[in-house]
C-alpha cells in the first residue's frame, strides 16, 4: 500500500535526523560534570569533609 | 513493499541505529589534563590564595555564577583596590581560558559555552560546602553570610 509505503519513509527519515543530531551535538554533561568538580574542588580547595566553623583565617592547605 | 522493505528501509534504520549507539558508546572519556589545562588549573589556585582573606573579611563574595565578586568596593582598603582589582581579573581571563582550553582539548571549541554553564552549576551545588561567614548570592541574586 502506498500509504504504508509513504509512512514508513517519514520513520525511517525522521530516525536519520535523529541520528544525526545525536552525533553531532552530544555534549556529555555527566563527563563534563564530574571533570568540573574535580577541577573546581582543586582550585577553590575544598575539602571532602565540608568544613565547619574556623576562625583560623591564617590555616594553610598542605 | 516487501522488497522495499528488506532492500532499503530495514538496512537503513540498523544502520543508523547501530551508528547511533557507536557515538554514545565511543565518545572518548572527557580530558582535562592536558599541559596548558594543568598550567590554568595552578595558576587559578595559587592566586586563589590570595583572595581567601577577602572572602573571609566579605569584601569578597561567591557569585550566582560561582565566581568571585566585590560585594562592597568601598570596603577595599585603599592601597590594595589597584592589586585586588588586577587579581580578579586575571582569574576571570583564567576562567575563561580554562573553559575555552578544555573544549579545544576535546575536540570542540564549540562546546565552550556548555563547559562554562556546567562550572557554574557544579559551583552552585557546592555552596554548601563553602566555608561558614562566606558571602554567597542565593538564586534571586541577594547576599548572605554563609551558616
Amino acid at each position: 500500500m502506498p500509504q504504508t509505503r509513504a509512512g514508513l519513509t517519514v520513520l525511517a527519515s525522521a530516525w536519520a535526523l535523529s541520528a544525526c543530531v545525536t552525533i553531532n551535538i552530544y555534549f556529555p554533561a555527566a563527563a563534563a560534570e564530574k571533570a568540573a568538580d574535580k577541577l573546581l574542588d582543586d582550585i577553590w580547595q575544598l575539602r571532602e569533609d565540608a568544613k565547619p566553623a574556623d576562625t583560623q583565617s591564617g590555616k594553610e592547605q598542605e | 513493499m516487501k522488497k522495499w522493505l528488506s532492500t532499503v528501509a530495514l538496512p537503513l534504520m540498523s544502520l543508523l541505529f547501530a551508528s547511533t549507539l557507536f557515538a554514545q558508546s565511543a565518545a572518548p572519556d572527557f580530558r582535562i589534563n592536558t599541559p596548558t589545562i594543568n598550567a590554568i588549573r595552578d595558576a587559578m589556585k595559587v592566586r586563589f590564595a590570595q583572595f581567601r582573606p577577602y572572602l573571609e573579611s566579605g569584601v569578597l563574595g561567591v557569585s550566582l555564577k560561582g565566581t568571585l565578586s566585590v560585594r562592597d568596593p568601598a570596603a577595599v582598603p585603599l592601597d590594595q583596590r589597584q592589586t585586588l582589582t588586577r587579581l580578579l581579573t586575571e582569574q576571570e581571563r583564567d576562567r575563561n581560558a580554562l573553559f575555552r582550553e578544555i573544549a579545544r582539548a576535546n575536540g570542540h571549541p564549540e562546546w565552550e559555552e556548555d563547559i562554562a554553564r556546567t562550572f557554574a552549576d557544579r559551583m552552585r551545588s557546592r555552596m554548601d560546602k563553602l566555608p561558614r561567614g562566606w558571602w554567597i548570592q542565593d538564586d534571586t541574586g541577594k547576599w548572605r553570610q554563609k551558616e
